[in-house]
């Protein structure tokens, strides 16, 4: 608390870069890790071109060549050059994963606000249809839907993002619910300001903080389910480069002792493993609060 | 009962008797509500085939096939008759167990789709109570000690142990397992050890060479004897474990850890009373609710990690079938695994539900 | 924060004081920081004496109250001082010693009783809980014991609110059996922790003047904390 000073001189508050530059520095050890594997994953993503030596769909030399020469890790079932694809997956895997979260929170986050403002019968509906959606467990549901539709690109991210906005929903609606009660969104209503007004101004900056911490770990979610579908089978279908697709094409060296197939899976634990360090200070810095999931 | 009141403006109880106790009502309602959901889910199910872009018989047969091989085809689906009608048949012979045809069947070998599920979904049954009945009380007594030892070097070296494996994906714990169960053969060959200094390397042999030869492909033989298949569901059952102790682990621990942290517990300890009793006698009676819960909730996560692990391990389980259906679009397969899945999940949330009701008091003892 | 004190109950006061404390300095942990919550108080209690802490809220009444038990909530720590309790240390004392003290020879009333009584057991089981654990009573004697305090309370129908669950009784009721259940064991100190706050203001009146009367009756050191003027009428002299 700031004590009532007799001199002119105004009590001016830290710009908020300020705050967060102290906020990083007081950080704990996992979060910092957290933060360089998710940079470093970024910046593979978007010069993957640049960085990888091959194609991704390079067929260059006999398959499942050993590591060393020209190929660092070796060469898949069909020759090609198992880093340069591991680079192109963290592109490919990534970039859909972020696109298939982005639009689950765009339906989720509106549908939540929508529902949490109207709280009547819009409302009683739309919670009711996402029990039943989410009746069905998550997986389950994306591989009837592909089957159904097949496995494409933007079938997947459809299919994902939608039964993923249930989740992006329940919560959203729940924090917004509390702000909705308070006097100051009344005062707005009265004073005729619009739905999509009141979203924007009044409620969305008030919720922001679970909201972002939602979006971590719906991210971890989204990439781990794509990883596993394409695992599966059903996902991302080749010759694109997929981590989780990888380790099912390489699965057989296992049987030869060789670590390369963990690769893949390796980069997939580590990504979710930062994010979830990085959303864990976060949380703990916001609210205190943790380990409902 | 008489007739109660208090000079300092208590509670008034009224004389006669209900119908229904209101617990009974409740449990009820709950199991009404379960039924309705079910029915829901399958009207779902059945729809999000029927929202098919396109025709589904034309798309299986492909575009050169001729008209009247289409039209048969559909007629041999069933597709020609209304929607509405097609949904009661089907829901009607699965309330009997009767989910039609598969579509890999042919005159010569016909397939229902009973037949084709029936012993898969032992096999998954199998191994997931061989799991749940190691990993819920490992999970619940973890997540007990963790709480009581709060903060202590154990609650945190198991907590960033469990943030870990909840983290990477099932079939990374799943190969990880495998390979070092054939590293034990292989380890000292390999060139991963030829890589490292000498001692290391001995002392890698030496590590593998404890490991126990576990199968890596989970092979079901009907007519084998019950411990040699528990033995070689060993490597798939341990993977699920690790996965939903974690997740379970770490919702017991934060469900006890609110409750710790209850005025009656602080009052319990004012009161004179041993740390032991404040948790078993005290703390204990209020957690059975939430901790059903948690249960119910992670057994739901192993249906799903079923799927991958059956298909790591080529275990010959309702997963793996359900991948294979997705694969070749054998729908009603589909239909008939997507159901059965939901069903459990829907019944064990219900399970749940119903022990939160009955270990309340408040519904218990009602005013 | 100010106390007042009665020494009208007692019979006579006599020999060392039942509760001393002497500079004491605690300290609360929020905002990463430890922020002092008691600074330097100092108070004695003679047997048989009531004091009343009045005190706005935030002034450290509740935390003066736990350590006269020796307990600091979780979040505070008590920094320096001593409190001695009938000449011995609880400061120094091990945890075994002091759980032998609390609900024996040391009872607390805590602010609110329906946080307080454990949802999931009747009362009457919670009441006689300590003289059982205790070792004071057998189950007979200390059920027959407490439902002979309920009745000095003023509980209706004391047999049978004993059977009730928590949710089950009113909030004044559930004040009055948190006394009871202090005083089951006859102990020398009682701390009342703002016992009618949560309450209506009837219903304060009224709990208060049970209290008083069974004290009155067991004639026992009571250390009050009060926050409004109704519950001070009990102390007297303001200093």
């Amino acid at each position: 608390m700031t004590t009532l000073q007799t001199s002119a001189a105004p009590h001016r508050r830290r710009s908020r870069w300020r705050r967060l530059g102290t906020e990083l520095r007081k950080a704990p050890v996992s979060a910092w890790f957290g933060m360089l594997v998710i940079a470093a994953y970024i910046f593979i993503a978007i010069f993957a071109p640049w960085l990888a030596h091959y194609g991704e769909a390079q067929v260059i030399s006999q398959p499942y060549q050993p590591w060393g020469g020209g190929f660092p890790l070796g060469t898949d079932q069909l020759g090609r050059d198992i880093l340069s694809r591991l680079i192109y997956g963290a592109r490919n895997t990534l970039g859909i994963a972020m696109a298939t979260t982005l639009l689950s929170f765009t339906f989720g986050v509106l549908l939540g606000l929508v529902a949490a403002l109207n709280a009547g019968w819009l409302d009683q509906l739309l919670s009711r249809a996402v029990d039943i959606l989410m009746s069905i467990p998550s997986l389950i549901f994306a591989l009837l839907l592909l089957a159904a539709f097949g496995s494409s690109v933007p079938n997947l991210i459809f299919i994902l993002a939608v039964l993923d906005a249930t989740r992006v929903f329940r919560l959203t609606r729940a924090v917004a619910a509390n702000v909705v009660v308070m006097d100051y969104i009344e005062v707005a209503r009265l004073r005729g300001e619009s739905m999509a007004w009141l979203m924007r101004r009044e409620i969305l900056p008030n919720i922001l903080p679970p909201l972002i911490a939602e979006f971590g770990l719906r991210f971890c979610f989204v990439f781990l389910s794509i990883s596993a579908l394409s695992f599966l089978g059903v996902g991302i279908q080749p010759p694109t480069a997929d981590w989780g697709s990888m380790v099912r094409e390489n699965a057989a060296l296992i049987s030869y002792s060789d670590v390369t197939p963990l690769l893949p899976a390796g980069a997939i634990a580590l990504l979710t493993v930062s994010v979830n360090f990085v959303i864990d200070w976060f949380l703990h810095r916001t609210s205190g609060l943790r380990d409902e999931r | 009962m008489t007739d109660v009141s208090d000079a300092g403006g208590g509670s008034v109880h009224t004389g006669g008797r209900r119908f229904l106790h209101p617990l009974l009502l409740t449990v009820l309602q709950r199991l009404g509500l379960g039924v309705v959901t079910l029915f829901m889910v399958s009207i779902l199910i059945f729809t999000s085939i029927e929202a098919l872009p396109g025709d589904f018989a034309e798309a299986m047969l492909g575009r050169s096939a001729t008209r009247e091989t289409v039209i048969a085809y559909r007629h041999q689906l069933g597709l020609d008759q209304p929607a509405v009608e097609r949904y009661f048949s089907w829901i009607g012979g699965a309330v009997h167990g009767d989910f039609g045809m598969s579509l890999a069947s042919r005159p010569q070998a016909v397939r229902t789709v009973t037949d084709i599920i029936g012993p898969r979904l032992y096999n998954t049954f199998f191994l997931a109570v061989m799991t749940a009945s190691f990993a819920v009380p490992l999970a619940l007594g973890l997540g007990m000690l963790t709480a009581l030892y709060q903060n202590s070097f154990f609650d945190r070296a198991i907590n960033a142990l469990t943030l870990t494996t909840i983290s990477v994906p099932e079939f990374f714990i799943a190969y990880i397992l495998c390979y070092l169960v054939i590293s034990k053969d292989n380890f000292s060959s390999s060139d991963f050890a030829n890589s490292l200094p000498v001692w290391l390397a001995d002392l890698g042999t030496w590590l593998t060479a404890a490991i126990p030869r576990l199968p890596t492909l989970a092979v079901v033989d009907a007519s084998a004897p019950f411990f040699a298949r528990v033995w070689d569901l060993l490597l798939p059952a341990l993977t699920l474990t690790l996965v939903i102790v974690a997740h379970m682990m770490r919702m017991t621990r934060a469900v006890l850890v609110g409750l710790l942290a209850s005025p009656y517990i602080e009052m319990a300890k004012l009161k004179g009373l041993s740390r032991a009793r404040a948790v078993f006698h005290h703390a204990l009676p209020n957690a059975w609710a939430p901790i059903a819960t948690v249960v119910a909730l992670n057994l739901a996560y192993l249906i799903v990690g079923v799927v991958v692990v059956e298909v790591v391990f080529v275990y010959p389980g309702i997963g793996q079938l359900m991948v294979d259906a997705v694969k070749s679009r054998d729908v009603p397969v589909v239909q008939a695994c997507a159901l059965i899945f939901a069903a459990t999940y829907i019944l064990l949330n219900l399970i749940a539900d119903i022990i939160a009701i009955v270990t309340n008091p408040r519904l218990l003892y009602p005013r | 924060m100010s106390a007042s004190v009665d020494t009208t109950l007692a019979a006579r006061p006599r020999g060392a004081p039942l509760l001393e404390i002497a500079d004491l300095h605690v300290e609360g942990y929020s905002e990463d920081r430890w922020h002092p919550i008691v600074r330097g108080v100092s108070l004695t209690l003679e047997r048989g004496e009531i004091l009343g802490l009045i005190g706005e809220s935030g002034a450290g009444k509740s935390t003066l109250g736990l350590v006269a038990m020796g307990h600091a909530k979780p979040g505070c720590r008590i920094v320096s001082g001593s409190v001695s309790f009938d000449g011995m240390n609880l400061l120094a004392m091990k945890e075994s010693q002091l759980r032998a003290l609390r609900g024996s020879r040391i009872a607390y009333v805590a602010q609110s009783a329906a946080a307080s009584f454990n949802p999931a057991h009747r009362l009457l089981h919670q009441t006689i809980e300590t003289a059982l654990t205790h070792g004071f009573a057998s189950r007979r004697d200390a059920a027959r014991n407490a439902l002979e305090m309920y009745r000095k309370l003023r509980l209706p129908d004391a047999e049978e609110i004993g059977l009730r669950f928590p949710h089950q009784v009113s909030g004044g009721q559930l004040q009055r059996a948190m006394t009871a259940m202090a005083m089951e064991c006859r102990p020398d100190l009682i701390i009342f922790d703002e016992p009618t706050t949560s309450l209506d203001v009837t219903t304060q009146v009224e709990v208060l003047a049970s209290i008083r009367d069974i004290v009155r009756e067991v004639a026992r050191a009571m250390q009050m904390r009060c926050f409004c003027p109704p519950e001070s009428s009990l102390g007297r002299r303001s200093r």
